[in-house]
């Protein structure tokens, strides 16, 4: 089986930077779909293992179904959650504005 | 008082028989630290506040009785700890203040520890050398000129150099094991939920473990006992009892079986001088009653691309919280949808590695590619952990070098995507497949750079690699030494 050598287009790469949403200028596009294509090529090899009939890997240590009781418990003070926030209004986390003015 | 020669052990002991008080030891570290960080560079942030207080509280007999208490070390800046600005060396998040603690922080202040401060790493984890560090690199203190490894570089470089008796850090494939390797430390990555992850900024959830860098195997078991434990608050830790490491290490080894992988030991990936000393440890093993087995485990190549896909699609989503909402990085630039702020605070915000493994992870869960990537990868995943389990039915132990080669020079990892995930090659299968481990010091190579050999146990088995590093550093010397700063 000839190993055909996976590049990502700079339209793939767009692609996959507007999933992450990460924002990305026109010479990081280029960079990084380099950096991807060299590291898909280099674990393209998976192929090579026989994997039919094989399950994927359930939780490592076989743990199922751990809960805890249904009861509310302590929080974080509203203080503590906004102790980081860039701005805050009356307790909201204030932002830029994203919603057009009609 | 010399910091590079005092273990946990010693100054317990000493800190009990009143050798000297806990605000004196902690004021040597911060001498320490004032004299020979600018040099290494290993910590971002120093408590000295916080850890005169702890120390005081132990001199005023108002700590706990614990091995651990009065005694200084330092946390990886990945730990949460209320009140101290936690950056996983990121400056997407270099002013986040920790509005809580993990519970690894937790128990250690608990169990009456003194943390001096927070050290340098790969910037959220992801690296093997700290120079991905979004501030600085950290310099290995056995020569200035190369790496410590990593993530937990900063860490190992701070315990070597005596700022503070111990650390703490996380490995998902190395980040412990590593760092300690290439200072001369003896690292214990427990198994994959032996020790909470809750607070722990997170890199990947079924792979992330929070452990010990120490000088010492005893050191490592009496900080075991102090982290580990089932944890309301993090499911995915183990409701099994730990074991009293620290009381019940035993150093008799015999009659137990040591598995040596052919591919472990491959010559043309390994440096010479890695192998011959862990052949050398091997014999001293064996004197004490160890037999040597080999086996054949998986060529560690698929481990490699298993660890990169799972891990890098767990950091692309363990990253996604990251948007500058409610913490974080905000861009300055106009935006004009949700969209565009978001991304923008993380497309300014986030390092180039960062950005590289989010985009690899999405990119391997991305429709028409998840069946691939990701549920290849964790096809693969469950044949690698079985194929250590019928390794284990076969030995006890299974042993090679930690690290394939010993510590570079800084730079060594520009131009290279992959770079991490090629150092941890030889310990990727058995992280993959949540079992502990243990690297130990064995040696230094023709450049006086220190050696580590890694030691597997089955998943729980900790006590087993504390009794077997007992042992040998009962034979040995490598442990004693530290290098001249």
């Amino acid at each position: 089986m000839a190993k055909k050598k996976q590049t990502i287009s700079r339209k793939d790469l767009k692609h996959i930077a507007r999933l992450s949403r990460i924002s990305l200028t026109v010479s990081e596009v280029d960079s990084y779909a380099k950096d991807l294509s060299v590291v898909i090529n280099s674990v393209e090899n998976l192929n090579e293992v026989e994997t039919k009939g094989v399950d994927v890997v359930s939780q490592i240590t076989g743990l199922k179904n751990v809960f805890r009781e249904d009861k509310p418990g302590k929080s974080l003070s509203m203080e503590d959650a906004l102790l980081n926030a860039s701005k805050q209004t009356n307790g909201y986390f204030t932002i830029k504005r994203v919603i057009k003015k009609k | 008082m010399n910091l590079q020669e005092l273990t946990v052990e010693q100054a317990s002991h000493d800190l009990n028989n009143k050798k000297y008080s806990a605000v004196e030891l902690a004021e040597s570290v911060f001498s320490r630290i004032d004299t020979v960080d600018k040099k290494v560079e290993a910590f971002i942030l120093v408590t000295k506040k916080q850890a005169l207080a702890s120390a005081r509280k132990y001199d005023e007999g108002k700590a706990p009785d614990t091995m651990i208490a009065g005694v200084p070390g330092s946390l990886k800046d990945l730990f949460n700890w209320k009140g101290t600005v936690t950056t996983a060396s990121s400056n997407i998040i270099k002013n986040y203040v920790s509005p809580y603690n993990a519970t690894v922080t937790q128990r250690l202040i608990d169990a009456g520890a003194v943390i001096a401060g927070k050290t340098n790493m790969d910037a959220f984890a992801h690296g093997s050398s700290t120079e991905t560090s979004d501030f600085f690199t950290t310099k290995n203190p056995w020569n200035l000129g190369y790496l410590p490894g990593g993530s937990s570089g900063g860490s190992a470089a701070a315990v070597i150099s005596g700022m503070g008796l111990y650390s703490i850090g996380t490995e998902t494939a190395g980040s412990i094991r590593h760092p300690s390797s290439w200072c001369g430390l003896t690292g214990l990555k427990p198994t994959y939920g032996r020790v909470s992850r809750y607070g722990v900024i997170a890199m990947g959830s079924s792979l992330d473990s929070p452990g010990p860098i120490c000088k010492s195997v005893v050191d490592c078991a009496i900080l075991l006992e102090v982290l580990a434990g089932n944890d309301p608050k993090d499911a995915t830790t183990s409701p099994s009892k730990p074991g009293s490491y620290y009381k019940d290490m035993n150093s008799d080894v015999k009659g137990l079986k040591i598995g040596l992988p052919r591919r472990y030991f491959d010559e043309e990936q390994i440096e010479g001088d890695v192998i011959k000393k862990v052949r050398e440890a091997l014999v001293v093993l064996e004197k004490r009653g160890a037999q040597i087995v080999d086996i054949e485990l998986m060529d560690p190549k698929y481990a490699i691309a298993v660890y990169t896909f799972v891990c890098r699609s767990e950091v692309s989503s363990n990253l996604a919280r990251f948007d500058g909402i409610r913490y974080g990085h905000v861009s300055e630039k106009h935006v004009e949808s949700i969209d565009e702020l978001i991304s923008n605070n993380r497309g300014s915000g986030f390092g180039q590695e960062a950005k590289r493994r989010i985009m690899t992870g999405t990119y391997a869960l991305s429709s028409g590619y998840y069946d691939a990537y990701y549920k290849k990868a964790q096809q693969v995943r469950n044949l690698i952990k079985k194929d250590m389990e019928a390794a284990f039915k076969k030995v006890d132990v299974i042993i090679g070098p930690t690290t394939p080669s010993t510590a570079l020079k800084v730079g060594a990892t520009e131009g290279n995507p992959l770079f991490g995930e090629i150092s941890d090659v030889l310990v990727e299968a058995g992280t993959m497949s949540g079992c502990p481990g243990l690297t130990l010091p064995v040696g230094f190579d023709k450049k006086d750079l220190p050696v580590g050999m890694n030691v597997v146990a089955p998943q729980f088995d900790e006590q087993l690699l504390i009794n077997i590093g007992s042992a040998f550093q009962e034979e040995t010397d490598w442990h004693k030494k530290y290098p001249n700063l």
